[in-house]
């Protein structure tokens, strides 16, 4: 701590520059643990949904064509309120979303077999997000169809996974009042 | 060279802040902020704008329930069902619709460009309605 009192100036300097040390070094932690929260909100915000009490965490891959990965956040949280059922089977069995463009093409979906038994590692590939929050709703929901198929150790059916969507759709999109 | 990053970051923070503000409804003393959103070429942004503002003029407690329910409008059409399984899709001649869980609403801009503000903002009301009744019966 400091020395308040002193008659001798040599010791009062050496206060003084431990003071000023003390503060340096202080200040410079403030820096870097400001800097780390920065970067973790940051990391958190494009490319974490996170959602405790579900239980659902799932890592988004960047895009450069998506601009940012806000709109895929919205259609999972618009997920979970439009149709629970589907929104925990996408947590229970999605790990990571990546938004680039694969075996779907633009604006559409893909699920590559081999993957992951563990839900955590399982990734599904949704390029539709940008500003059309339906497509990318369904899209979302027929590649989970897929995941879940290749985990039970069945071959990935179309049909199947399009009637999933299809329900989907026509629950959340309403016209009449 | 700081001087003409400066600038270029000047010029990007006025491009931003327009595009912000050609791309949605903004009234702060409303707490009213509403982004429009066009994915495709075919856009009525203005005319949606335009609702909007007879629709405060007009009603405010439906302008009111509009501010409070929806947040995104999508100048899209609405699909309601998996073109694959049938080769047709559900809901595309409809001029609008409301997405369940959220507070987006979509309008078919190749219909709503030959809409008056007068029907628009009666579309408006009704999908606001809409998403209103949803969010109540979460409460």
């Amino acid at each position: 701590m400091f020395s308040l009192a002193s008659s001798d100036s040599k010791d009062e300097k050496i206060d003084y520059a431990d003071r000023a040390y003390r503060s340096m070094k202080r200040w410079r932690i403030v820096k870097i643990v400001v800097f780390l929260l920065a970067i973790f909100f940051f990391l958190s915000h494009y490319f974490l949904y996170w959602d405790p009490g579900e239980g659902c965490f799932i890592g988004i891959k960047p895009a450069f064509l998506e601009f940012t990965n806000l709109d895929m956040k919205r259609a999972l949280r618009a997920l979970k309120q439009g149709s629970p059922e589907d929104y925990k089977m996408v947590c229970g069995n999605v790990g990571v979303i990546n938004p680039f463009i694969a075996c779907g093409g633009f604006g559409g979906g893909c699920y590559y077999e081999g993957q992951p038994k563990t839900s955590s590692n399982r990734e599904i590939y949704v390029s539709t997000a940008k500003d059309d929050l339906v497509m990318a709703m369904a899209v979302i929901v027929h590649e989970t169809c897929h995941a879940i198929q290749a985990k039970e150790g069945r071959p990935l059916n179309e049909e199947e996974c399009y009637q999933v969507d299809d329900k989907l759709l026509r629950k959340v999109v309403t016209f009449q009042e | 060279m700081k001087k003409y990053f400066i600038r270029l970051g000047i010029i990007l923070a006025i491009a931003y802040i327009f595009l912000f503000l050609s791309f949605s409804y903004f009234n702060v003393f409303d707490f009213c902020f509403v982004k429009i959103k066009v994915p495709g070429l075919a856009s009525s942004k203005e005319n949606i704008k335009k609702a909007i503002r007879l629709l405060k003029k007009s009603d405010s407690a439906t302008y009111s329930t509009f501010c409070r329910s929806i947040d995104t409008i999508v100048e899209s059409d609405c699909r309601s069902s998996e073109w694959n399984l049938n080769q047709k899709v559900e809901g595309q001649d409809s001029p609008g619709c409301y997405v369940k869980g959220s507070k987006t609403i979509y309008l078919n801009p190749l219909i709503t460009r030959s809409l008056g503000e007068k029907e628009i903002s009666e579309l408006l009301r009704k999908y606001s309605k809409l998403s209103s009744d949803f969010w109540a019966s979460k409460e």
